[in-house]
């Protein structure tokens, strides 16, 4: 009684082979099914009767000059025209200077100007935004800077009627500061 | 009579011219001894940057379109009105958030026929890495201030860098044509819009 009892472990072993025969065949089975048919005689296939919208020629990627031409009208009407003061003087930090920034009348974007500082990146003057048409002569720096020479760079940022920014451009200037 | 005459004329003749040449040495000692100075100020007007630039450019990736044709940029115009030179530059492009990132060149091979090629990205990185560099229009208008110059192709550099890197001086009342060249990948699952930000810098030819 007890002898048949106990788990023969010639037996178990015996099992766990069997099941993993019958698995793998399970398995393999399921691959071989997943298989592309690879009979390409298709001999049976009948056609079936659908209408399209087929065309004559070959697929239209080609047309680069049609595309050249529609990237061209965009860049034209993004054109920026800026002027500004290349050295601008002030006679001290807190006094107004001939800045000389203009939106010409034949620009489509209104643009705002910041100058900043190009060795420490500060910021010295933000101008109102000024529509086509529209100039500033002379204006205060908004930040204190001590007797000397600096250069900056003068940031176009345009935007369109609706005040999104369209894009910037900038302008080296050479900022003197008097005693 | 006619002899006191004749010597009357002749002492007439020497002494009027030396008179005269006394008098002129007189004005010239006058003169000398006067000195007035006249101070000339030239004043010259700090000089206005006058430019005509764009602010976006599209560009276009095709790969449908064999690797060396699949690129298409627009003529880009660069126009100074100034009445001086001006130095053209370009401030590292930045891609914007979802476009591909901008790279050196270098970054893969530029022969397509490369197993590491550009033009043998995977759709993966081919959304993901792009590289963009700038020359002259072949055939168009390119008014440099030195008659010699020409634009060798720019390449510019990665976008963490954000350099300035100059393109070349325009003459005054110049314009150029640059165009934009790229290393891009090939495979793109969708359909979709790169952004980036760029800037082009001018100023004062040095």
């Amino acid at each position: 009684m007890n002898k048949t009892q106990k788990s023969n472990p010639k037996k178990v072993i015996n099992l766990f082979i069997y099941i993993g025969i019958g698995t793998s065949i399970f398995f393999m089975g399921k691959h071989i099914g997943n298989q592309p048919n690879t009979d390409i005689s298709n001999s049976d296939r009948e056609i079936v009767d659908v209408s399209g919208q087929v065309i004559d020629g070959t697929l239209p990627y080609g047309d680069t000059e049609k595309l050249k031409e529609a990237l061209q009208k965009q860049v034209d009407k993004s054109m920026l025209a800026i002027k500004i003061n290349s050295n601008p003087y002030f006679e001290t930090s807190t006094s107004e200077g001939m800045l000389g920034i203009e939106n010409p009348s034949n620009n489509n974007y209104s643009f705002q100007v910041e100058i900043t500082l190009d060795e420490s990146e500060e910021t010295i003057y933000t101008s109102p935004m000024l529509k086509p048409g529209q100039y500033i002569l002379t204006d205060k720096l908004s930040y204190p800077l001590n007797e000397g020479s600096y250069q900056a760079t003068a940031v176009f940022y345009a935007y369109d009627d609706n005040g999104t920014n369209i894009g910037k451009v900038g302008a080296g200037l050479n900022i003197e500061i008097g005693n | 009579m006619s002899k006191k005459l004749l010597n009357t004329i002749i002492i007439g003749a020497l002494i009027v011219p030396a008179t005269l040449i006394n008098a002129t040495g007189l004005q010239e000692n006058l003169m000398a001894n006067n000195q007035s100075t006249v101070e000339i100020t030239a004043i010259a007007e700090p000089t206005i940057l006058d430019v005509q630039i764009p602010l976006t450019v599209q560009l276009n990736i095709n790969p449908n379109q064999p690797y060396v044709s699949a690129f298409t940029t627009p003529t880009i115009d660069i126009i100074n009105n100034t009445n001086a030179p001006v130095a053209l530059s370009v401030v590292s492009m930045k891609a914007k958030s979802g476009s591909p990132i901008v790279s050196l060149q270098s970054k893969y091979s530029t022969n397509p026929d490369d197993n590491n090629s550009w033009a043998n990205l995977s759709s993966k990185d081919s959304a993901k890495y792009i590289s963009f560099g700038l020359k002259q229009k072949d055939g168009g208008i390119n008014k440099w201030k030195d008659p010699s110059y020409s634009l060798s192709p720019l390449w510019l550099t990665d976008e963490t860098s954000q350099t300035v890197e100059k393109i070349g001086d325009i003459k005054n009342k110049g314009q150029v044509q640059l165009e934009f060249m790229a290393h891009h990948g090939m495979a793109f699952n969708e359909a979709g819009t790169f952004k980036y930000d760029l800037m082009f810098k001018v100023g004062l030819s040095e």
